[in-house]
């Protein structure tokens, strides 16, 4: 069994998605991408990384593995093995890279599946990988040329009224509060503390009185305001991965961190006030390697799909030599 | 036919007789090549190597690397396949980053008792931010000719759904392949035109005008430099 398969997903933000490029002083501007338009230009358009989605996938695929494995519950893992785990590992220049032993290769893909479609670095070498994730790009009217047949024809069925990529931008701003500046919690300060801070304020004050611009900066407040872009929840991305799959535990391998991932999908920054959440709303599987194959609507995978047993069952076969991998792996 | 090393395992299948051709990608949205071109053979022998299930490739001296065929013909002296590289123009480029950073959530969670301390700033665990290019061609599209069987080659391309480097985060992927039979250009069809190389070649190859010349290897494995001699570079 050899074959590429390939699945698209339209997703939608419940939540704001903070996916940030880079900051200028306090303000963060959300990750974008370069689209052509159908008349030659470019606009940039809000994307979630390539990068970022597949590390979802790994993440899900090795709590997927520790949890068949029966290793979530007993912390055991050295820092080669979490490196290989949820980084992709590192070339740590130990031992002998010069040759590639295929034995230590395979086993090593039996114990730790996901590893054969993720790739990875370890035993001082890189593993090549065979999945290939693409960028979750919004759904606006900048994309519009971009979209394959059938999220038209989904975009154009259920009516989906599409806008501007500008339109799904907003521009918010959080502010972490200087808790001396409140009197109830100064109140719970030693007095020498409450001394110290009462007099950093009135240095501060007499500062901005005299336009005193370094004493302010040396004495102000710990209160820090910063500006964000984030993607307005509701919002929907195209999404889609391509991988190579040699063996039914392949496909099954695939199924598994896809509907471990998509169970809970959280992109980006700021996750811990509740951003970054999102959800599948239509899944599509084409096989494009064979010319026969026919493009088929797949249900959405998730939970109880079925998916999974076997990646499970492999997996716990070996869940002693697994442990035992990842507790010499070089990575 | 040129040999490799000490091996003697085959794969793939050769063309004796081959048509011109024309091989078009057209790729959605951008696509990292970091030397500006792609070589078609080497691109038909991955194809071969996924095709037929071979283990990543190991150095060109181990017993155990495999020698592929693909179905472009071969120059008369067999040295290399006549197949160009890609020939494409820039239209604009855009800078990606890759981020690295150790997984420190999951180190509390997960770590064993021997995991104590982990250093960021040095050694494996070290974050980086590593910048790479992405570029957009004109009409996104990549085109290469050679001489070979159509149908194999069309066949080989269906596993080469994504082309260039970072193809694992979705760089180059290609929307549509398209292989056509067309007319040669007559002399130097499909590696020399107006005196230009559209490929490596040996330096001394007919109809070259004033080649730039410089080390490279002359057939795939491209990345097997030990192999690197003075080429006419396109």
């Amino acid at each position: 069994m050899r074959q590429i398969k390939r699945y698209e997903f339209l997703l939608e933000a419940i939540s704001p998605i903070c996916h940030h490029s880079e900051t200028f002083g306090n303000s963060a501007i959300a990750m974008r991408r370069r689209i052509r338009q159908p008349d030659g230009s470019f606009v940039s358009v809000p994307i979630v990384t390539g990068d970022t989605m597949r590390h979802q996938l790994r993440e899900a695929a090795s709590y997927a593995l520790l949890d068949a494995a029966g290793m979530l519950d007993d912390p055991s893992l050295s820092e080669a093995a979490l490196r290989l785990l949820f980084a992709g590992g590192m070339i740590t220049g130990k031992g002998d890279a010069s040759a590639v032993k295929f034995s230590e290769y395979r086993e090593m893909v039996d114990l730790v599946p996901p590893l054969a479609l993720l790739g990875g670095c370890a035993q001082n070498r890189s593993i090549p990988g065979r999945l290939q994730v693409d960028d979750a790009v919004l759904l606006c009217d900048e994309t519009r040329s971009h979209w394959p047949d059938w999220l038209a024809q989904h975009v154009e069925a259920q009516g989906i009224v599409i806008d501007t990529c500008r339109a799904h931008v907003e521009e918010v701003q959080r502010v972490r509060m200087d808790p001396g500046l409140s009197p109830e919690k100064r109140a719970m300060l030693t007095p020498k503390a409450e001394q110290g801070l009462l007099g950093r304020i009135g240095a501060n004050e007499a500062a901005s009185e005299s336009g005193d611009v370094v004493a302010q900066r040396d004495t102000k407040s710990t209160m820090m305001p910063r500006r964000m872009e984030t993607v307005v929840a509701g919002s929907l991305f195209y999404w889609g991965l391509s991988a190579v799959c040699v063996s039914e535990l392949d496909v099954d391998t695939l199924h598994t961190m896809l509907a471990a991932f998509l169970a809970n999908p959280i992109v980006g920054g700021k996750r811990a006030t509740g951003a970054g959440r999102m959800r599948p709303v239509v899944a599509r599987d084409i096989k494009v390697a064979r010319p026969s194959a026919e493009s088929t609507a797949l249900e959405l995978i998730g939970p109880g799909s079925g998916f999974g047993e076997r990646f499970a069952a492999h997996v716990a076969a070996r869940s002693e030599k697994v442990r035992e991998f990842l507790g010499r792996v070089d990575s | 036919m040129s040999s490799l090393g000490a091996s003697t395992a085959r794969a793939g299948t050769t063309c004796e007789s081959g048509e011109p051709l024309r091989v078009t990608a057209t790729i959605a949205g951008g696509i990292s090549l970091p030397d500006g071109q792609l070589a078609l053979d080497s691109l038909l022998a991955a194809a071969v190597a996924l095709s037929e299930g071979l283990d990543p490739p190991a150095h060109t001296e181990s017993p155990e690397f495999v020698e592929i065929e693909i179905p472009v013909q071969r120059e008369p002296g067999g040295k290399f396949h006549l197949a160009s590289f890609s020939i494409s123009t820039p239209d604009a480029f855009e800078t990606d980053w890759l981020n690295r950073r150790f997984p420190i959530e999951e180190g509390q969670a997960l770590g064993g008792p021997k995991l104590r301390r982990v250093s960021l700033g040095t050694g494996p665990g070290k974050s980086y931010r590593i910048p790479r290019d992405r570029r957009h061609l004109e009409h996104d599209r990549l085109t290469w000719f050679c001489v070979g069987d159509a149908e194999r080659i069309r066949h080989l391309l269906e596993w080469c759904p994504y082309i260039g480097k970072k193809r694992s985060v979705g760089l180059g992927r290609v929307r549509e392949w398209r292989v056509e039979t067309v007319e040669s250009w007559g002399d130097g069809f499909p590696i020399v035109l107006d005196g230009r190389p559209l490929r490596t070649l040996p330096a001394e190859w007919p109809g070259l005008q004033d080649p730039v010349i410089g080390y490279r290897v002359l057939s795939y494995p491209y990345w097997a430099h030990t192999r690197a001699q003075l080429c006419a570079v396109p």
